[in-house]
């Protein structure tokens, strides 16, 4: 058998559900599914013998598909749990007919097989194709998906970008997460009239349980003027959160460590994250009496007591993939998915934006992030990531200018202004640190590289992806 | 009117592609007229069209990007003439999206040619390094010969450099699906030709000869002499942190880059040192024999792709001469400083314009006519009636905001 026919045979292999790597392929060890090896019954659109057809265009030279592309389905098949059969035929068309977008490593030449010319980028053996690489065609084939997924968009939102403003937890007055879908009133329950509204602001995370905890225990809200909760805990942590629900609900593209440096280089806090300020402006509008500043891990208790809320609050969490499916029925917001996102989905998500940006519009690219991208990733939580080593000292220097601040301030605060402070990487409640599941500034779990980490959650996503009915 | 046809011209960089463009922007009324679509509403139309076409970030434009290819591809397809398209970035696609590219002209119903202008590669790796320093890069010439020589190219230079400039993969790529014919060659003429062989040739190509056009251009693309890159890396690596690209566009690539440092055109030039100028040779040599016998319809010489005879005295920008690193200094000194004086009168003008505005403003509000309207409309605005009033009379005025 000639190079070419093996491999012809090979992406044959991949199609029937196949995980052998091309190296191994043609040497006899198995790696394919039972019956099924050497290569494809046709079943999902397996080519048995002979040239790829000339009509296809495939990514790659001497009309195959690319290595990378031909690694990504490899993986794919690899990710399968046992026994669920080969990838569907559209999805496995879709990825080796799509070339990875935006800057990286070009398409390659499948190693061992000519194209007749000498020039070009280097042939390469797929299992060589860098995990960063496959990411970033999973994400080309991710955003295509997940932009076609998404449900016409509503008719306001057609407007002018600029119509959709990128304020949010603590930007300000008027804005946070009080008054977006995660913490509105659940629908047909009437607000009480006597009772005070409130508003949730400060750090993303803790508003959006707080919000849900409120919405689930069935809390009422108020038609007089509302009551601020800004909501504060570990400096970093907060910095943490706001980037991850910048990233995913905003769709910006900056890195964690990028970002994290660029406000230490200024020495200003990202306005989301200026728990002090957002505590200023809103005591300027509506009292220093209205305002409160919780500080701390869980800051139900006091919310529920502080908005007259009769029973404990629990965090309440979306279990189940038919929950959350269920929220996205009813435009399920962004900002319930930032909970907990671990640092390599977050990670994909960033890098699906880069795509998105030049894809859809801006007004379109939030709904695909609220709509599809936060469904499709709900599961996929963690640890934020760690703060960058050289910004650590400007953060506790920031807390505890946070902290003294807090003393002079003519708001009520509750929990302790301690909490403030970054907590130890080795602290159960922490970040995790630098080789952990932390994120970008550290490692995934399990000792593998972020790269490895993000490509197994695009993985998952992908093959999640198309279960979801596409 | 001429048949209907799809010249896309996809590269390469340097090699007049700038002033292409420009010509023909500006000439679209012209060529229509003669059958001939350049679908651009803007001067970078084409290039916003090819980074949607390859999901190409590039620091926001990309946001403007969204669907331009898509939208020019059905203005292509619309045309019944001749249309051009032109950009050097599309140099870089891949297979796959020249397949979109193709399927939305209308290939294989449509003819469509693709054309290749190419200058000697000896030329064109210094030019390339120049063109990064100009984009805020502050890698070392000799690093940037180190990366695009290693056979890997993993990195993001090597990457980018071998995807616009490896001129038979580029026509592999683009042009292996159809018949090579209709795969054109043009070459840039070595120094010392004649100035408008170049445009000739890019006439004849294009099939341009009936037009008359107007060839004025403002959008030269000049190059630098080492100490001038030298000095623009180290301003690089001095303001990359500090200055955000909305600044570093207008300041240091147009007004010390294109306006100051490229006047200076008595600083030696930069090249390839000997070693790489033999590697690129012979490099050259096999590129030409590839291409020779490929049958592309070439216009100009292949011959004009091996370097010129005799080198260009070596003068390495790593180690310039800092005597005249000092003179651009001075030179780029200069001109920051009248910018500045220019802003500030700038500053003053707008300050004293909006000092006037807002005593107008008051002038206005003093009036008692401005006060019995605004206690109309706040009085209106107060009752259901008013208020369909209101909307009523603002629609009929056409705005749709509301006073302030």
């Amino acid at each position: 058998m000639t190079e070419r026919a093996l491999a012809t045979a090979w992406v044959a292999h991949l199609r029937a559900g196949g995980t052998t790597p091309w190296g191994d392929f043609g040497s006899g060890s198995p790696g394919g599914p039972p019956g099924e090896w050497p290569p494809g019954d046709g079943a999902t659109g397996g080519r048995t013998s002979g040239e790829w057809p000339t009509g296809e265009w495939p990514t790659g030279p001497a009309g195959l598909p690319a290595a990378g592309q031909l690694e990504l389905v490899r993986r794919l098949n690899a990710a399968r749990p046992t026994g669920a059969g080969p990838l569907p035929g559209p999805l496995v068309d879709r990825v080796l007919a799509t070339s990875a977008p935006g800057r990286g490593l070009p398409d390659r030449a499948l190693v061992g097989v000519g194209d007749g010319t000498r020039f070009g980028p280097p042939p390469a053996d797929p299992t060589a194709v860098p995990a960063a690489e496959l990411v970033r065609l999973a994400a080309g084939v991710l955003a295509e998906v997940a932009a076609g997924a998404c449900p016409e968009m509503d008719a306001d939102v057609h407007a002018d970008p600029d119509s959709v403003p990128d304020v949010g937890p603590g930007s300000g007055p008027g804005s946070g997460p009080g008054s977006g879908p995660g913490t509105d009133p659940v629908p047909g329950r009437r607000p009480v009239p006597w009772r005070r509204d409130h508003r949730l602001a400060g750090d993303p995370h803790l508003a959006r349980v707080t919000g849900s905890a409120l919405e689930v225990a069935g809390h009422r809200r108020g038609l007089r003027p509302p009551v601020v909760l800004v909501l504060g805990d570990d400096l970093s942590r907060v910095l943490a959160d706001v980037w991850r629900w910048r990233v995913t609900s905003r769709g910006v593209t900056p890195t964690w460590d990028w970002w994290v440096r660029h406000w230490a280089a200024r020495d200003q806090l990202p306005p989301r994250a200026d728990l002090t300020a957002i505590a200023d402006r809103w005591a300027a509008r509506v009292g220093p009496g209205r305002v409160h500043l919780l500080v701390g891990p869980d800051p139900l208790a006091d919310a529920g007591r502080l908005l007259g809320h009769r029973g404990p609050l629990a965090p309440s969490g979306l279990s189940s993939r038919a929950d959350r499916a269920d929220s996205a029925d009813r435009a399920y917001s962004a900002d319930q998915a930032d909970q907990g996102l671990s640092a390599a989905a977050v990670e994909l998500v960033r890098q699906l934006n880069r795509v998105l940006r030049v894809l859809v519009p801006p007004a379109r690219h939030q709904q695909v992030l609220g709509r599809v991208t936060a469904t499709w990733l709900a599961a996929e939580t963690g640890p934020p990531p760690a703060l960058p080593d050289e910004v650590r000292e400007w953060v506790r220097a920031r807390a505890e200018r946070m902290r003294s601040q807090i003393a002079a301030a003519r708001y009520p605060v509750h929990g302790d202004p301690d909490a403030l402070l970054p907590r130890a990487v080795d602290d159960p409640g922490g970040p995790a640190g630098p080789g952990g599941p932390g994120g970008p500034a550290g490692g995934p779990a399990g000792g593998g590289s972020m790269d490895e980490a993000v490509l197994d959650v695009a993985l998952r996503t992908l093959l999640s992806a198309k279960e979801a009915g596409r | 009117m001429s048949p209907k046809r799809v010249l896309i011209h996809v590269g390469t960089p340097k090699t007049g592609t700038s002033y292409l463009q420009d010509v023909l922007f500006r000439n679209r009324e012209v060529l229509a007229r003669q059958g001939i679509l350049y679908p651009a509403d803007r001067f970078d139309a084409h290039f916003l069209a090819a980074l949607d076409l390859m999901r190409l970030p590039w620091g926001g434009l990309e946001t403007e990007a969204v669907g331009a290819w898509d939208a020019l591809a059905e203005q292509v397809r619309a045309w019944d003439g001749t249309v051009i398209i032109s950009h050097e970035i599309l140099a870089t696609a891949t297979r796959a999206q020249v397949r979109r590219a193709m399927r939305s002209l209308g290939h294989p119903d449509t003819e469509v040619h693709v054309l290749v202008s190419a200058r000697d590669l000896v030329r064109q790796i210094p030019a390339e390094w120049q063109e990064n320093v100009k984009h805020r890069r502050t890698i070392r010439y000799h690093a940037f010969l180190d990366q695009i020589r290693d056979p890997e190219r993993s990195g993001a230079i090597a990457t980018w450099f071998w995807g616009v400039q490896e001129i038979p993969d580029i026509l592999h790529r683009w042009g292996d699906r159809l018949d090579p014919g209709r795969v054109h060659l043009v070459t840039v003429p070595h120094a010392g030709a004649a100035p408008t062989l170049l445009w000739e040739r890019f006439v004849e190509a294009f099939g341009l000869g009936e037009v008359e056009l107007d060839l004025h251009d403002e959008r030269a693309n000049p190059s630098l002499g080492a100490p001038e890159t030298a000095l623009l890396r180290r301003v690089n690596r001095a303001v990359n942190k500090t200055v955000p690209p909305a600044d570093y566009r207008p300041l240091v690539r147009e007004l010390l880059a294109h306006q100051t440092l490229s006047r200076r055109t008595r600083s030696p030039r930069l090249s390839l040192p000997p070693e790489a100028h033999a590697w690129a040779e012979e490099l050259s040599k096999a590129w030409v024999a590839d291409l020779g016998a490929r049958g592309y319809d070439v216009v100009g010489d292949l011959g004009e792709l091996l370097p010129e005879p005799g080198s260009v005295e070596f003068s390495d920008p790593d180690r310039p001469r800092e005597r005249l690193v000092n003179r651009a200094a001075l030179d780029a000194i200069r001109a920051l400083v009248r910018e500045a004086a220019r802003l500030r009168r700038v500053e003053s003008d707008l300050r004293a314009e909006l000092d006037e505005a807002h005593r107008a403003l008051e002038r206005a509000y003093l009036r008692p006519s401005y006060k019995a309207r605004e206690r109309i409309v706040r009085s209106a605005e107060g009752r259901g009636a008013g208020r369909r009033l209101m909307r009523l009379y603002r629609r009929l005025r056409g705005r749709s905001s509301r006073p302030a």
